[in-house]
Parts: structure tokens; C-alpha cells; sequence
């Protein structure tokens, strides 16, 4: 069965400003289901129009295209105990992390989500980088 | 300056002879409507005039049939037209959950995704 990895915002934005990063390699995979939530695409699509030039904006509509996207409501109580977790500006897309029940949550942010908490709250799903996911993928191969 | 002619549908029409409130929103008077015989005697000087007036009618049989349409005017309709439908995958409804991020971060990202 094919596993799942949920994308978070840093990895999708960064996937749409470099095509030669590890964020961008994960889109040539064809062995993994990418899946995304709607709160992710809002927020780096936002991003990729105000900081990004417009045929970032052509790219990003391209990798969308490679993802499903996970309808998952926003569960208020939900959000309020996963800011126990991690900074309240990241907590909606912990949240959809978590109940997505993705293999591995994909992130660049170490500051925020590569930390032992959201490492531990996010069980049996890995927390890792795109670069780390690909080691691991490269070697199962 | 370049013009364009474009046919108005037979709906269009209607609409348009419907009220003088539709006229006035589409900006016809009748110092911009011309029967056809008259536009065609007249066509080149109408083309000299279309930069002010941006659109001119034409009437076949007593009803505007066509418009002649400033290029510039029509490339930013279409322009605008465009950014109307343009994709999107940003729910407003969603937005008050994201937030803008910070250069520092997205260099971070950057330096953190090579390979």
C-alpha cells in the first residue's frame, strides 16, 4: 500500500520556489499519496502571490495538481488543545496533520514542527524533512 | 490606434434596448450610435474617434447590432475579465487560519530543502 505523507505550507511553498529541492523532488514521486488540506493550500497560495513572482503562481497551480486534497473541518477544541503543542499560528494545520492520519508529515520548519512534542503528538506518523523522507524512500528502493 | 469590431448577440441587443437604464450603464448615447450606412462612409474617421469614446454602436434595421470597440479598452476588459476567474484555491472563509510569512523564514526553508 502506498504511503501517505501530508505536506505542510513550508514544504509546498518551498516546492513552488525551487524546482531543484527536496520539497520539489517529492512531487516526481510516484510511489507516494501527497496529500494536503485546504487551510495549506489557502495559506501558501496567499504567500505564493504576495512574495512570489507569477510564474511561481503557473507552478504552484501545476503541484496542486499532483495533490489530494483532504477536506477536514476545522474542530475548534481540537485547535485550542494542539496549542498546547506547538505556537498557535501553526496549530490548524497540526491539527489536519494529525487527523489526516498520514505515514509522515513533511515540514522544513524546525523550529516549530521538527520538535519533540510535535514529534511525540503526531504518533505512529513520522515528522521529518522532505530531504530525510527521500533517504528513507531511496533506501527501501 | 488599432480598433476592433465585434458583433453583439441578439440578446445583447435586447437587453440593451430594454430601458434607457441599460443604455446609460453601457454608456450609449446617441452621439456614439450610427446606423451601418452612415459607419461605413464613415468608418475610418469613426476609427480616428474611438480613443475618446471607447466603444461605438452600430444599428442595422433599427437595432445595434455591433460595437466597435477601442483596443486598449477591450485588451483591459479581457485583462480584467481574466483576474475575475482566475484559479484559486484560497477559501476566505479559511484565511483567518494562515498568515503571511516572513523572509527570514522562507530563506530558512530555502537553505533547509537543498540537496
Amino acid at each position: 500500500m502506498m504511503k501517505k505523507v501530508f505536506f505542510d505550507s513550508s514544504v509546498l511553498f518551498s516546492a513552488v520556489n525551487s524546482p531543484t529541492g527536496g520539497s520539489a523532488k517529492l512531487f516526481t514521486l510516484t510511489n507516494i499519496k501527497k496529500i494536503v488540506s485546504k487551510v495549506v493550500l489557502t495559506e501558501v497560495e496567499r504567500n505564493v502571490r504576495n512574495k512570489l513572482l507569477n510564474y511561481h503562481l503557473d507552478r504552484f497551480f501545476l503541484l496542486v495538481e499532483k495533490l489530494e486534497i483532504v477536506d477536514l473541518p476545522i474542530d475548534k477544541g481540537l485547535v485550542k488543545k494542539t496549542e498546547e503543542i506547538i505556537v498557535k499560528k501553526d496549530a490548524v494545520i497540526l491539527m489536519q496533520a494529525k487527523k489526516a492520519k498520514p505515514d509522515f508529515l513533511v515540514t522544513l520548519d524546525k523550529k516549530h514542527f521538527l520538535q519533540e512534542k510535535v514529534i511525540n503528538f503526531m504518533q505512529p506518523a513520522k515528522v521529518l524533512t522532505p530531504k530525510d523522507l527521500l533517504q528513507i524512500i531511496e533506501r527501501k528502493i | 490606434m488599432v480598433t476592433a469590431l465585434c458583433a453583439a448577440s441578439t440578446t445583447e441587443v435586447r437587453i440593451m434596448l430594454l430601458t434607457d437604464a441599460a443604455l446609460k450603464n453601457m454608456n450609449i448615447t446617441q452621439s456614439n450610435i450610427y446606423p451601418v450606412s452612415q459607419a461605413r462612409n464613415m468608418f475610418s474617421r469613426l476609427i480616428d474617434q474611438i480613443g475618446t469614446t471607447k466603444a461605438l454602436y452600430v444599428t442595422k434595421k433599427g437595432k445595434i447590432r455591433a460595437a466597435l470597440i477601442d483596443i486598449d479598452y477591450l485588451q483591459k476588459m479581457q485583462k480584467d475579465l481574466q483576474e475575475l476567474y482566475k484559479k484559486t484555491y484560497i477559501d476566505k472563509d479559511l484565511l483567518s487560519y494562515t498568515r503571511e510569512f516572513t523572509d527570514a523564514e522562507i530563506k530558512e526553508w530555502a537553505v533547509e530543502d537543498k540537496l
